[in-house]
This record gives C-alpha cells, structure tokens and sequence, in this order.
C-alpha cells in the first residue's frame, strides 16, 4: 500500500461496495467481500441466467436482454409464449399456431413482436393475432430480423429445397427482395430492415461459415465467420457491430460466440453450455440465449446473459 | 492449464457470473458435469455452487452415461423427428 501511495499519490480506497461508473484502471477495497478489485478493459463474457418456464428449442427470439420473448418452439410445435426481464422468465399468452423454427427468426420488442414462417403472427403487448397476409415463399428455418412494421426475412427451406429467397415485411404484407447469394437455411441474422447479416446456416449439403450483408436492396459477401455453424443460433447487434453465439458445426453442439466489427468476426468468449437451436437477440453489449439442444440431444431450459461492457471489474489476487 | 471436474445443479441467476467467467475456464456438460479451470477463483466457485468433485474419469463416464441415453433415445425417434435433431456424439472433456 505504501508503494501504491508513493506512485499514485493516493491509497487505494476502502469500500463496502463496488463502486460505480468505474473508471479503468480504479482500483479499491471491497471491505464486505475482503478483496482488492481493479476496474479493467471489459471483455464479454456469458453469466447464468433463470431457467425458462419450459423445455424449449428451435423458439423464435426478439427483443432486448431486459425485454425479451420467446416464443413457439420444439420439441412439440409449440404455442407458448414468454417474455424475459433480466431475471425471470413469465408466460404470457400462447401464440395461435404452435410451430417451431430452425433458425434465428424474430422481430421487434415485447409490446410490439412479429413472428414468420408462412404465416405471421403479431404481438401487441398482451396477445398474439394472425396476420393474413401470408410470405410469398412458404417454408421453415429461415431468418429474420428487424421491427413489427419493417421487418427483412430470408433464407430456409422446403424438404430437400434451400432457398435464396429474401421477403421485406411492411406491417401488411410480404414483398419479394433480391435473393441471397447463397442458398442457406437455419442461419442467422441480426440488424434491421435496411441493414442486416445473414450468417451460418446449411446449404443443403454442408454447413456454411458464409455472412452476407444486406443493404436495403441486395446481398453482398462478406467476411465468413471462423465457425461454421447451423441451427439457431443467438443473435445481437447490429452490421457494424454484431454478436451470434451457439449453433451447430463439425457434429458437435457449440458454444462458440463469434463478434462483428463491420470487417470481420473475432471469437469471444463461449457460452457456459453448447448447444443449437437456441433463441436470443439483444445488442453485442448485452443479449440473451435461451433453451436449444445440448450435446445429449435433450431440449433445456437454459438461459445465458452476455455482457460485454466497456469496463470490467476483476478480483487481484496474489497467488 | 488443468481443469477439475465437479457435478452441480445449476439454479439459474448467478449460478456463474461474468466476473467467474473471466476468472477461469468453465463449461457445462451433460449429467450436470463441470469442467472448471484449476485455479483458486474455480476452487471457490465449486465451493460456492456446493460442486461435488470428480475425476476427469469419472466426469467422463458420467457425461458419455448421458450422450448414451440421448443416442439410445434418438434412434428410437421417428424419421420425422430425427429430421429436427442431430445425433448426440461423444466427446472428450477438455
């Protein structure tokens, strides 16, 4: 301490808590927990989150980490819906058609949700209702992202069938886009409307580490993710700034998490448990996953959290 | 670096944090197996979550016990069923 004095001109502070808006490089005493704690560069990372109130995978997923929903899912087609706060899970009222998708497919938030897969089903808040205006391209596993009234979809398949397809949702109807350059489904995609990702996915004969970027009009490659992956994947961000974690590659369940810069994807930190056909959205700072399909083949009730702050808080030991 | 083994029920909220997951190495496996990095802040953690230690053997067993049953369990599913899953494949712990 007394070196610390001589070099910084002040002694490390004595606190009963951790403090707040730290500052990296800050450095205290925690008195309650007996430990010397720094304020450093964060790093991302997946912490425990409550379980979900069933056994779910293959579930559509919107919304934030402190405002997420859930809904649908396998092992049965589903209708249940739930929203989560950050820490509970609580059902909400079922979707009308239980159905499960093989790929990240969701939009909007949980006063104002949008599920896809041939039909569209709305959510204001309280209750699901069936939108008629059913997608030009009937077919499962494929992505979407964006809100309840500007939403981009894309991809999937038919049986043996995979799809380029892209359609853009108005609030009212589906209209046919420019099709991907590759034929994928059970990708990925985070962004919005008029500026997405399509990632991972099956091409029908192998599973693809490409990324496509869209632009409000068409898809152009870009980098390809380290891991090649299937199935679901958690999902966040933005195309400049974008987080996808889980899926399924080289016959195992992953739990690999991979981060966007707009250039290229960096691997971060893995989820605690691998696994596919897990739901989640959020940013690339903060997102969930939930339920999917773990390495034994069952279905979970799992939840993860990301963080990925700007500062972290580590414990300095000695040892 | 060596990891330990431990099994322990994972409760949800706070079952792990970020700050743990930036200590030490850390995943989950099937039959509620651990792999927990060797060092004090993972020593602390298996005390924390009350983890029941394990040989790297015996956690083997039990994880390859589980991917067994999974595997017993997919074959015996429909076509139509397998179509929507993959098959459980063992591995070994890291």
């Amino acid at each position: 301490m007394t070196d610390y004095k001589g070099i910084k001109g002040f002694t490390i502070p004595n606190v009963s808590s951790d403090p707040a808006n730290l500052m990296q490089g800050q450095v205290w005493y925690n008195s309650t927990s007996g430990t010397l704690k720094a304020a450093v560069p964060g790093v991302g990372a997946w912490a425990s989150g409550n379980d979900m109130t069933g056994i779910y995978g293959m579930r559509f997923g919107f919304g934030t980490l402190t405002a997420g929903m859930c809904a649908g899912g396998a092992p049965s087609a589903s209708t249940n819906s739930q929203t989560y706060d950050g820490t509970s899970w609580t059902d909400v009222n079922n979707i009308n058609t239980g159905r499960h998708n093989e790929a990240g497919n969701g939009s909007g938030t949980t006063s104002a949700g949008l599920i896809y897969k041939n039909q569209t089903e709305a959510y204001n808040g309280t209750s699901w209702a069936e939108v008629s205006a059913a997608m030009n391209n009937d077919r499962g596993s494929l992505s979407g992202n964006g809100t309840q009234t500007a939403t981009i979809a894309m991809g999937g398949n038919s049986g043996p069938n995979y799809m380029v397809y892209t359609e853009s949702w108005n609030g009212a109807s589906w209209t046919n886009e420019n099709d991907l350059n590759n034929q994928r489904s059970g990708a990925t995609s985070l962004g919005v409307q008029g500026a997405a990702i399509y990632v991972g996915g099956y091409t029908g004969a192998a599973t693809s580490d490409k990324a496509e970027e869209w632009n409000g009009t068409s898809w152009t490659e870009v980098a390809d993710l380290n891991t090649g992956r299937n199935n679901s994947l958690s999902r966040g961000g933005t195309v400049a700034d974008g987080l996808v974690a889980g899926g399924y590659g080289g016959g195992a369940r992953l739990g690999n998490t991979e981060t966007f810069n707009g250039t290229s994807w960096t691997e971060a930190a893995d989820l605690a448990v691998g696994r596919y056909a897990l739901a989640g959205q959020g940013t690339s700072s903060a997102a969930f996953a939930a339920g999917g399909n773990n390495p034994s083949d069952n279905y979970t009730a799992v939840t993860e959290e990301w963080s990925a702050p700007d500062t972290a808080t580590v414990t300095i030991t000695t040892s | 670096m060596a990891n330990k083994y431990c099994t322990a029920t994972n409760w949800g909220k706070d079952f792990f944090t970020h700050e743990e997951r930036r200590q030490f190495y850390l995943s989950g496996h099937p039959g509620q197996v651990w792999v927990v990095g060797d060092n004090h802040f993972g020593d602390s953690w298996i005390d924390k979550v009350s983890g029941v230690s394990k040989t790297q053997a015996e956690a083997q067993a039990i994880v390859d016990g589980e991917i067994e049953a999974g595997q017993t369990a997919y074959d015996a599913f429909s076509a139509e069923e397998q179509a929507l899953r993959n098959r459980p494949v063992k591995y070994n712990l890291p």
